[in-house]
């Protein structure tokens, strides 16, 4: 019995899951779908599939397929003792109904599904699927395919029949288990957490929705609905008000989150913290994947705690830089010395104590200023490259090949003082360096300049080793690394390779179209899977060390991580901060790379 | 194994009746009465080291703002006398430690002034090597003073580690020794029983795990005897430590490193391991720039997590029976400079936290006019301190471990 | 406990062992002999060495066999473990080169040499944490494995060369001016005869012969200009010793195969019963003759009457790396098998650091294992292999060797063979079937090799 239960509900969460995302074809977004209307305006949660038989498409498609199969937990789970069963009663229902999954789903939830959660004031929250099919007869079929097998399946084991079924308003509706019931209403599949939710729905669909009832009326709701772009596959809209105030504990995001995420994130995290609706969308087609998310700001605009956060009108980040064989690339606009100054508010109380004794550094290497006057005197453009190198031009060549990093610091307009100290700092830092590596028998960095470009580059290298040194020894990692610093305009590059401060000068000289985002990240799949393939028979050889297994297991895996890097291709995350909104959206150029392939 | 060990073994085989290893004699020798004996020696006293890393401001820390020289040599870093706590009318500590201060009011603070050693060295990693090695004289020692007591303590197969390093960092010179690996332990994990699944199933498992090591087997057997006696001394400690282990939901510590730390070995002490030394560190002390705010942070994390710590003990009733003592690598220049810090410099205060004799002060306060080149002259060896911890507390000969001509200087009650 | 009667009875002791009907080759002996002398076997190894009798088996261990543990050709697997070594090393945690080695020890088709590199490590006892360069300890292995089975007189040469040893010993520094005694003194007293079998004038002149050997940036170098080319006495011979001069001198010594044997026997036949000089004096004879061929006496050890003695079973306590390698290597967790850094740390736990003895004297071996801290560890490490169904599958492994339906028994026989008594068993009945490798693993005797 409770096997049957649980294929049931397995099928059917899978079908409402899939259903959500499937449906019509073409459906043009100013229609409002039929399930919509008959969800309350005060509805909490809504999520809606608005392009359906795109997405079993995209599912159903081979690149899709392709990537599912070299995931490890995907492959055991297909092989699982639940999947199996839960396979079977879905192949025996297709047979029944003579389609094929996909087929089926299309004709299932074809005209739409919404899925919604309503909480009446003082009610229990009653959550509840809406399935608009394309076919209404398929529907009618697939439901007593389904409950002719539950009734067999129960017979073969000598229970009795678990369906139980009753009447209201002269629908029928069924239970399923314990929990949940369904109903067909007008050729839309009902389905409900509780008997009382199905009939709630039941009523409003006979009796029709009173005008400004509807959550299609809903004003958030209508502005919401028209901001989602033409190719989203599904959206979705929170009211994150209502949830606080029904349980606290879970929607609550706590007063102060760890470091990195404040820093990174901190005037957004408050957004969610203080917001009162949240809003969603995801767009799939070919080869290119998208996912949004949308905040309003606090009322009242932020705090002014996150000053250091939030660009004035006019600014935004800096065009992000991606010099040849870039693996990633972040642009971020954050005012440090506003963000310093209430870092007592803003952070931990532990966290907020490690910073303070950043001030003696800062002391130390920046002539008695303390960290808030270095703080003051970088601007606010922050951007960090992580690029391939070419390993091939190096002396000598490091048996482990890192890429390498630069930080492009934007320094104010008209200060001389601050670029010389950056590079003081710098070159005293590499002679504190060299004490301690003299320390670890490892050789010291020898200071040098260049210029390039009519730019003069503070750099270091390496102490070549010293000929006639073991040829069976690998070349330490460390020769992947040459620190280097460049004043280039008003921006200031320190880099850990002189290649890297090279192609960054061209790239500063050669400044793009400024964006409107307060942070820009990129990154490239198939450019670190360049890396990591330099570097293959080393991580072959760690991941039979770090999982145990045999060369050829190793192999395997290191292989399908490369796959899966190149599957997504070319990402992009930004975050703007508009007028009333905050967004943030993240879209992937699946399968390409930027810039080389066609 | 040499015949030392062989014989050891024997004895101890022999000494604790395992022959006859009926359900009497086992609770017996793990009971609570038998603390001492699994401590293996006369007492069950603990040392705990807390070594601040850097070299810390002694003159900050324990300040003489009633001296003339104190304002006079430290114009920005000088602490205003009103926020300071005081212990005697001319000296007092920092304002950060107030919790530091209701331990001296509560009698378990001893401030020894002017601990250093001659011919002061003012390189951090050369001073730190005296302090750890307590050698002042050159040449390369591998082993420290406690590493040393260790291997002084006389040790039975099976008795638990008698040092422990608490922390993430590398085993500190310290605690090295030549005839053991003194283990260096991050959290509480190791120490208990990795069992999965409901309570009840714990307990099952538990059960059953232990009642396979308990039955009396028919043949005689001294080796396997030995090993069913550790396998069940281990976990009766697990088990003692599970007992004991708070939820971390209401433990009373700050949420400083130190204090976690200081709070994992207040543990292990009241799960009663025969652990006795047990060593930690503070790093941060190198203020040569913008002391101020660096130094009162710093001093703020040592002084309530120690506090916390001892409460914690207090209320277990094992505050008599611990010392805790801070030292640094050496003290920091009388004169601030032109950074708004000090740079390095020689004698300094070491604190002592427990059963002490003398709460307060001890000694008196370095001049700050008869300077050794800009530096606080010491009066007291470091080593007579080592002595007095060694001797007196945890009952391991000091000449030995620290050389001759180091008298204790009294310090604490032996209760 | 009275000790065993072949242990006063030299010659019947090391003589062959030929099995008998009061003696006879069954499952226990067969399981003991890999537990001495490889990391414990899988079952179908033990069934087959059951079969093929003790002879063939001792050889098979001696010479290696033709597939690793998880079937692969052992030449290919050994290549690519040196491959892994000299690529992985320099820039490895301490974590990652232990499991490296632990890698190796998993899945070798040479098990015993494995444990006589293991042997030879604790021997020449050096430390990583002095020596701080894992690429040197990684070189130093790979030497202790290339003598473990061959001749010593070409390995105690090699040692005084290794970089790593020099600078464990403070040894890099030897000048004709001032003579560096560290090594001259180790070798004498830790590595070949012990102490009370030199004076200390034999250790300042062989000190002389070592002069001009230096290690220079992590290399050894000889230094001709600092050879003191004068004639030294040393251990009653007279002549212009060099570095390379003294080991032979030292093996002329008696003292010296006695010594070696002594540690070989402690190593392989018990750690609990005394052992006298006149059980050594046969054993280090054989020693001598062979040309201190490591291989020949451990051969001895292994195929003779002492070795097999039932009296003398269980009279070790396993090391951790034994203890956890050959729990893996006997239920077969091998597709994949543990992640070898988690191992290595898990050794740790339990006392034994590869690549860090505490001291030049080695580990402390037999009941020293066990405190308060490391049997929680051992306990702990059951627990978590346990744990993880996706490697450790217990009634697949039964049902796979056909006693699916008891497997409880199967694990006994496979894990502890004879060692439990009465009570033991039947408080084993009686627990369920999830509960039971969990009592086995952990129960004293499995502790016991």
């Amino acid at each position: 019995m409770a096997r049957s239960a649980l294929a049931r509900w397995w099928l059917l969460f899978s079908v409402g899951l899939l259903a959500v995302v499937t449906g019509g074809v073409g459906r043009a977004l100013a229609e409002v779908p039929k399930a919509s209307r008959l969800v309350q305006s005060d509805a909490v949660i809504y999520l809606e599939a608005t392009r359906p038989s795109d997405l079993v498409d995209q599912v159903a498609g081979g690149s899709f397929q392709k990537l599912l199969s070299t995931i490890p937990q995907y492959s055991r789970y297909i092989k699982s003792e639940d999947y199996s069963r839960g396979r079977e009663i879905l192949d025996f229902v297709l047979s029944k109904l003579d389609t094929t999954w996909d087929k089926g789903l299309r004709n299932l939830a074809g005209g739409g599904a919404v899925l919604a959660v309503e909480v009446p004031q003082g009610g229990l929250p009653s959550i509840y699927l809406l399935i608009v099919p394309r076919d209404a007869s398929f529907l009618t079929q697939a439901n007593t395919a389904l409950l002719e097998l539950a009734r067999k399946d129960a017979a073969d084991k000598g229970k009795p029949d678990p369906v139980k079924s009753a009447e209201y308003r002269g629908i029928r509706g069924w239970a399923t288990g314990e929990k949940g019931a369904y109903a067909i209403v007008n050729d839309v599949l009902v389905v409900g957490d509780r008997g009382d939710t199905v009939k709630r729905l039941i009523d409003r669909t006979l009796d029709g929705v009173k005008a400004g009832q509807s959550i299609v009326d809903d004003a958030a709701w209508k502005t919401r609905q028209a901001e989602t772009r033409p190719d989203a596959l599904a959206w979705g809209f929170a009211r994150l008000d209502r949830l606080r105030q029904i349980d606290a504990k879970k929607f609550e995001v706590p007063e102060k989150t760890p470091l990195p995420l404040t820093f990174f994130f901190g005037s957004w995290i408050e957004a969610l913290r203080k917001g009162s609706w949240i809003a969603a969308s995801l767009g799939w087609s070919g080869e290119k994947l998208a996912a949004g998310i949308t905040l309003p700001k606090p009322e009242g605009g932020y705090a002014a705690l996150y000053k250091g956060f939030i660009p004035p009108e006019g600014s935004a980040a800096a065009p992000l830089l991606s010099p040849p064989g870039t693996i990633a690339s972040l642009s971020l606009w954050r005012d440090l010395a506003a963000v310093w100054e209430a870092k007592a508010d803003l952070f931990q109380p532990q966290e907020a104590q490690d910073l303070s004794k950043l001030d003696t550094p800062a002391g130390q290497f920046f002539g008695g200023s303390d960290f808030a006057a270095v703080a003051g005197s970088i601007n606010n453009n922050w951007r960090l490259v992580i690029a391939r190198q070419d390993y091939s031009k190096m002396k000598p060549v490091p048996d482990l090949k890192y890429p390498a990093f630069a930080l492009v610091l934007d320094l104010k307009p008209d200060d001389e003082d601050f670029p010389l100290r950056l590079k003081m700092a710098f070159q005293s830092f590499v002679g504190l360096a060299n004490l301690g590596s003299a320390q670890n028998k490892a050789p010291p960095l020898e200071l040098g300049s260049e210029t390039f470009e009519e730019v003069t580059i503070a750099t270091t290298r390496f102490m070549l080793p010293k000929s006639g040194t073991d040829p069976q020894e690998p070349v330490h990692y460390r020769h992947n690394f040459s620190p280097s610093v460049a004043h280039v305009g008003n921006h200031f590059i320190i880099s850990s390779s002189v290649g890297l401060t090279r192609d960054l000068i061209k790239a500063l000289k050669s400044p793009a179209k400024s964006g409107d985002t307060t942070l820009t990240i990129e990154a490239d799949g198939s450019e670190l899977a360049k890396l990591l393939e330099i570097n293959r028979s080393r991580m072959v050889m760690q991941n039979m060390l770090e999982k145990g297994q045999d060369k050829a297991q190793a192999e395997e895996g290191v292989d399908t991580l490369l796959s899966v890097l190149r599957y997504l291709g070319h990402g992009r995350l930004t975050a703007r901060d508009g007028a009333d909104t905050f967004r943030l959206s993240l879209d992937f150029a699946l399968g390409r790379s930027k810039g080389d392939r066609p | 194994m040499s015949p030392n060990r062989r014989a050891f073994l024997k004895s101890s085989l022999a000494a604790s009746t395992l022959v006859s290893m009926g359900a009497h004699t086992v609770p017996g020798f793990l009971s609570r009465s038998a603390r001492a004996a699994s401590a293996g020696s006369a007492n069950g006293r603990v040392l705990v080291v807390v070594q601040l890393l850097g070299g810390n401001d002694g003159l900050n820390t324990v300040v003489p703002h009633g001296l003339e020289g104190y304002p006079r040599n430290r114009r920005a870093l000088r602490l205003a006398p009103g926020a300071i706590h005081k212990i005697t009318k001319e000296i007092g500590l920092h304002p950060s430690m107030g919790q530091m201060a209701k331990l001296h009011e509560d009698g378990r603070l001893s401030v020894i002034q002017g601990v250093g050693y001659p011919n002061p060295d003012r390189s951090h990693f050369r001073s730190m090597e005296i302090w750890e090695t307590a050698r002042v004289e050159n040449g390369a020692l591998e082993t420290g003073w406690l590493g040393r007591a260790v291997d002084a303590l006389p040790t039975k197969a099976g008795d638990d580690f008698r040092a422990v390093q608490i922390g993430t960092r590398s085993l500190a010179l310290a605690l090295k020794a030549k005839r053991t690996e003194i283990p260096s332990v991050a959290s509480l994990e190791q120490f208990r029983l990795q069992l999965s699944g409901s309570d009840s199933d714990r307990r099952a498992e538990r059960d059953a795990l232990d009642q396979i090591a308990r039955l009396d087997r028919d043949a005689n057997d001294p080796l396997l005897g030995f090993m069913r006696r550790s396998t069940l001394s281990a976990y009766d400690s697990s088990k003692r430590l599970e007992q004991l282990a708070p939820a971390s939901a209401d433990s009373k510590y700050p949420t400083y490193g130190l204090a976690k730390r200081l709070e994992l070995i207040a543990q292990i002490i009241k799960a009663g391991f025969g652990t006795r030394i047990f060593y930690t560190s503070l790093d941060g002390f190198d203020t040569h720039a913008n002391q101020l705010g660096t130094h009162a942070a710093l001093l703020n994390e040592l002084s309530d997590s120690i506090a916390a710590f001892h409460a914690d003990l207090a209320s277990a009733g094992e505050s008599d029976r611990v010392a805790l003592m801070t030292f640094s690598e050496f003290g920091r220049r009388v004169r601030e400079n032109a950074s708004l810090g000090t740079d390095h410099g020689a004698a300094a205060p070491v604190l002592v936290v427990g059963p002490v004799a003398k709460p307060g002060l001890v000694g008196e306060h370095p001049s700050l006019d008869d300077l050794d080149d800009g530096d606080l002259k010491h009066h007291t060896d470091f080593r007579r301190v080592y002595a007095e911890l060694l001797e007196n507390w945890l009952g391991c000969p000091g000449a030995p471990v620290l050389g001759t001509g180091f008298d204790p200087l009294p310090l604490l009650r032996k209760a | 406990m009275n000790s065993p009667g072949l242990l006063s009875d030299p010659s019947l002791a090391w003589s062959p062992f030929e099995p008998g009907s009061d003696k006879p080759w069954d499952l226990a002996r067969v399981a003991h002999l890999h537990r001495r002398a490889g990391f414990a076997a899988p079952w179908a190894v033990l069934e087959r060495d059951r079969r093929d009798g003790p002879k063939a088996s001792i050889q098979r261990l001696l010479d290696g066999e033709a597939r690793t543990a998880d079937g692969k050709p052992a030449a290919e697997f050994e290549s690519l473990l040196d491959q892994m070594g000299r690529q992985l090393a320099p820039a490895a945690a301490l974590p990652r080169l232990q499991g490296i080695w632990l890698y190796r020890m998993i899945f070798t088709a040479h098990p015993l040499r494995e444990r006589m590199t293991l042997f030879w490590h604790n021997h020449f006892a050096t430390s990583n944490a002095k020596v701080e360069n894992p690429a040197l300890m990684q070189r130093q292995n790979d030497l202790l494995r290339t003598h473990a089975l061959g001749a010593f007189p070409a390995l105690i040469n090699a040692i005084g060369k290794d970089p790593a040893m020099l600078i464990w010993l403070d040894s890099t520094v030897n000048r004709k001016a001032k003579p560096n005694e560290n090594y001259a003194r180790e070798v004498m007293e830790l590595f070949t005869l012990g102490r009370g079998h030199y004076s200390e004038k034999d250790i300042q002149e062989a000190a002389r012969a070592f002069t001009g050997w230096f290690v220079v940036r992590d290399r050894f170098q000889e230094i001709s200009a600092q050879h003191d080319d004068g004639e030294k006495t040393v251990l009653g011979q007279t002549g212009r010793f060099d570095g390379n001069d003294i080991p032979p001198l030292l093996l002329r010594q008696p003292a010296c195969a006695e010594f070696l044997c002594g540690k070989l026997v402690r190593y392989f036949v018990t750690e609990v019963d005394a052992v006298t000089p006149e059980l050594i004096a046969p054993l280090a004879q054989h020693f001598r003759d062979s040309g201190y061929n490591v291989r020949t006496v451990v051969e001895r050890i292994l195929s003779s009457n002492l070795f097999h003695d039932e009296a003398l079973r269980r009279h070790r306590v396993k090391s951790p790396v034994e203890l956890t390698v050959g729990t893996i290597r006997a239920l077969e967790v091998l597709k994949p098998t543990l992640p070898v850094d988690q191992l290595a740390e898990a050794c740790g736990r339990m006392g034994q650091k590869l690549y860090a003895p505490p001291s030049v004297a080695g580990w402390d071996w037999g009941p020293s294992w066990a405190n308060s801290t490391t049997m929680l560890a051992r306990t702990n490490f059951v627990l978590s292999l346990l744990a993880d169904k996706e490697r450790a599958n217990l009634g697949a492994l039964a049902a796979k060797h056909g006693r699916g339906n008891n497997s409880p028994s199967f694990l006994i026989d496979l894990l502890v063979q004879d060692a439990y008594d009465r009570k033991v068993q039947e408080r084993i009945a009686k627990a369920s079937s999830k509960e039971v490798p969990a009592l086995i693993l952990t129960s004293p005797e499995y502790q016991l090799a």
